[in-house]
């Protein structure tokens, strides 16, 4: 599976004001392996695989690369995760609610609102906590009588696991807890991994954009 | 903050509606979710309180096309008008990457378009977002109704820069589709620019 995600962050030229860093953003020419930063031995499957790219604020204020090993890695970890807690659903996601990795039972389950919805839901206790005076609240449960969920803070990210009655709620949050920690690990050495400063779309044409509007 | 998924070959960008209450930001939504076909859009999640008055945020994602083999899904957010849910406000504006605001054109309506534009400005700027740099429309919506402000009026009071100016009755759908089609093809322009 190739995948790739990009993202701009805190980075981005448009934002300003103390949050801005740099008025690096990613620029990218092309599917070309070099432009990923892959060797010519590679297949050119993989050499196209760059899967994520994003600028995560969890160590140093530098943009995040996940390349497709580190992504299958931390499907690897999730879907050990999903096992290990008998749950239905482990997804990972970012602050802003975009759905980064996911393993489980799927089915007709609306990931999208989900995500959205969750970090809406970590966004609103975050700001709860910031008005007694902590800074976050790092974990958050809701039990339903069937269904129930489980979403940890991992920095910038938030591990989310759907379980039911075939869990419990102290196994999800005890295997949760393991993996939260590996997972930061995980980041603080994605977070290393070189920049590159390329742009995708910088071949959009004006009548492309006109003709998603036809 | 958007994302580009080249897996599923997806760009995906958030859009916040944004402005005083009760002057349409949900209806807009609701507008556009009613006009597009299933397979382009997802569900509009609406978080209101009973009385139908948004609480924390409208949410709705929108595919509009293919630009380049990558699928151009825009996810649509509203925030709550009413003033005291500002901290929900800023919350929501995380990660933005095109504001639309929604001016009541009603005369009684004019201080708190003006108010709430002011709270725009200071909220993305809590977030680090200079309005000045952000893919923007505004929308002057309610042109239907007898007691509104010339066009001309909101428009020396209202907008910031060079913004578009879309005038829209979002009760019949009037406007909603320019609007966003406005501030869609600046999101995606930024993109272009790299």
């Amino acid at each position: 599976m190739l995948e790739c995600f990009a993202a701009f962050g805190e980075d981005d030229p448009r934002r300003s004001g103390e949050n801005k860093t740099t008025e690096k953003r990613f620029t990218f020419s092309g599917l070309t392996p070099e432009a990923f930063g892959f060797s010519n031995q590679s297949p050119p499957f993989v050499l196209a695989s760059l899967i994520f790219k994003q600028k995560v604020v969890l160590m140093a204020d530098t943009p995040l690369l996940l390349r497709e090993q580190q992504y299958h890695q931390i499907k690897a970890i999730l879907a050990r995760l999903r096992m290990d807690s008998a749950a239905k659903v482990v997804f990972l996601i970012d602050k802003d609610g975009q759905e980064i990795a996911s393993q489980g039972e799927i089915g007709n389950l609306d990931t999208t609102s989900l995500a959205s919805l969750a970090a809406g839901n970590v966004a609103a206790t975050g700001g709860m906590a910031q008005l007694i005076g902590e800074k976050e609240f790092p974990t958050l449960s809701h039990e339903g009588e069937r269904e129930s969920i489980h979403i940890s803070v991992i920095g910038r990210l938030l591990l989310i696991v759907v379980f039911d009655e075939r869990s419990s709620l102290g196994l999800v949050k005890l295997r949760s807890k393991q993996v939260s920690q590996q997972l930061s690990v995980m980041v603080d050495e994605i977070s290393k991994t070189e920049f590159q400063d390329e742009d995708p779309f910088g071949e959009i044409t004006e009548e492309d954009i006109d003709s998603l509007f036809q | 903050m958007t994302f580009i998924n080249y897996a599923s070959r997806e760009i995906n960008c958030k859009i916040v509606y944004y402005g005083p209450g009760l002057c349409g930001k949900t209806t807009n939504l609701q507008h556009i979710f009613d006009s597009t076909a299933p397979q382009s859009r997802g569900k509009l999640i609406s978080l209101a309180t009973e009385t139908d008055r948004t609480l924390f945020f409208d949410f709705m994602p929108l595919e509009l096309g293919t630009v380049r083999g990558f699928k151009t899904r825009f996810h649509l957010y509203t925030v709550p008008g009413q003033v005291f849910y500002d901290a929900s406000r800023k919350l929501i504006l995380k990660g933005v990457d095109g504001v639309v605001f929604v001016a009541d054109s009603q005369e009684e309506r004019m201080d708190a378009n003006v108010e709430s534009l002011y709270n725009l400005e200071e909220n993305l700027q809590a977030q680090g977002y200079d309005l000045m740099k952000l893919p923007y429309v505004l929308q002057l919506n309610k042109r239907d109704l007898p007691n509104i402000i010339p066009v001309e009026e909101l428009t020396a009071e209202l907008r910031r820069k060079e913004e578009p100016i879309v005038e829209a009755v979002a009760s019949t759908g009037a406007g909603v589709f320019d609007t966003l089609k406005a501030v869609a093809k600046q999101v995606l322009t930024e993109l272009r620019k790299g």
